[in-house]
């Protein structure tokens, strides 16, 4: 699996590991999940204004876990890495601890995105070793020991904050009625937020605001790629009712050649929007446009297909519930 | 332009105005991201200076960092890129 969002792929692993329950159905939420744009028009993944409480409360609902926040931002960050330390040593094989860390300190790991900060979720665990961690990365598929003095390094660096704590034995499978509701939650048929907002940026650094400063253009783009990977989240659904409705597998694959068309068309915005930001050439922006107005079409047209396999799921549901009512 | 013109001309643009900083793992094996701990953005920056500096068009598919594994790879598909750039101008 691709990397898609580390909050959810922590929280994922152990839907995964647990047969009979069903992991598709949470990223849902993930297509078009929380992000922000900053004063000066910076497209961000992570900000003081996104918080998970979405994702918190629906994990909760589809599988019945509970999602504490263990980290107090109102608290120093010695007290926060105490609390952990306090979690860490009183956790049973049930429990999970999950915690934020700046992935760019621990530099022998995969850093496709060579992000400097790299705010990312991990999970931890005791060793055998005192000296020493198992670390977690679902969303990376990495795993292994590291000295704990550097990981605690990367999670005492002042750009990171943020920890949740879960308790894994009562995980249920979701309830069709529950996903169907989570699913109408997260299809937003009349907009596709990240397009909208690349558009919006381009506006504000070529007419707006910043259009002294369109060289920054770049910078401001910078973090698209770890948004576009997020649409990976509409193969995990397909993948699901496709599945269930034992649908032929050449449909899913057509499915899974225009989210990658998706995501890669963010690659050709971006770069149009290098080369605007690198040549001023204001012509350029008829292309960025062209190409965002083809990712909108292209979106609407994944989420209708998306939504047409729902139904035809959903009225399954409906039908075994008559079936059942009936005997 | 030969193979090693356009290797020569993918480590002046890394040195001088990329100024990455572990330029000096350059080799023609180097991995991209893991040698050269290149992101995503920063290969699309080099292949923007190598169409705006040498003239070699960039097709959109094309722009698949992933695809270009290590600097090889890449000068191939540039050299591929150039000679058909080359054969277009000369049917023109």
């Amino acid at each position: 699996m691709i990397k898609v969002h580390c909050f959810v792929s922590c929280v994922c692993e152990v839907i995964k590991k647990t047969s009979g329950v069903d992991h598709r159905p949470y990223y849902f939420g993930v297509w078009d999940a929380d992000f922000d744009v900053l004063e000066d028009g910076t497209l961000t993944y992570h900000s003081d204004r996104i918080d998970h409480e979405f994702f918190q409360t629906w994990y909760e609902l589809l599988y019945g876990i509970k999602l504490q926040k263990w980290y107090d931002e109102s608290k120093s960050k010695q007290e926060n890495i105490e609390k952990m330390l306090r979690l860490l040593e009183a956790k049973d094989q049930h429990q999970y601890v999950m915690v934020m860390l700046d992935l760019s300190l621990l530099p022998e790991r995969e850093n496709k995105f060579h992000s400097k900060p790299f705010p990312h979720y991990v999970m931890l665990e005791k060793t055998e070793n005192e000296d020493e961690w198992f670390m977690y990365d679902p969303d990376f598929r990495w795993e292994g020991i590291l000295p704990k003095d550097r990981i605690l390094n990367a999670i005492a660096e002042p750009a990171v904050e943020g920890g949740y704590v879960f308790q894994a034995e009562t995980i249920q499978p979701p309830s069709a009625e529950t996903i169907q509701a989570y699913f109408h939650t997260c299809l937003k048929l009349d907009i596709n937020p990240i397009t909208e907002a690349i558009s919006d940026i381009v506006k504000v650094y070529t007419i707006g605001k910043q259009k002294e400063n369109l060289s920054q253009l770049s910078s401001a783009l910078k973090q698209l790629p770890v948004l576009a990977i997020r649409k990976y989240a509409y193969e995990h659904a397909f993948a699901y009712f496709w599945e269930l409705l034992e649908l032929e597998e050449e449909g899913f694959e057509s499915w899974c050649d225009e989210i990658e068309l998706l995501v890669k068309g963010y690659t050709t915005i971006q770069y149009r929007a290098m080369k605007l930001a690198l040549t001023k050439d204001l012509s350029l922006v008829n292309d960025i446009n062209s190409k965002l107005a083809e990712q909108n079409e292209r979106e609407f047209k994944i989420k209708k297909g998306l939504l047409q396999c729902f139904e035809q799921w959903s009225k399954e549901q409906t039908n075994k519930t008559k079936k059942v009512t009936l005997k | 332009m030969t193979r090693e013109d356009i290797i020569q001309a993918i480590y002046h643009i890394l040195k001088n105005k990329i100024e990455l900083p572990t330029i000096s793992s350059f080799h023609e094996e180097a991995r991209l991201n893991e040698d050269l701990y290149m992101d995503s953005v920063m290969i699309l920056e080099l292949i923007l200076f190598i169409e705006l500096d040498l003239g070699i068009k960039m097709p959109d598919e094309a722009l698949s960092p992933n695809d270009f594994k290590t600097v090889g790879h890449l000068a191939a598909f540039l050299e591929r890129q150039h000679v058909q750039g080359v054969v277009v101008e000369t049917h023109d």
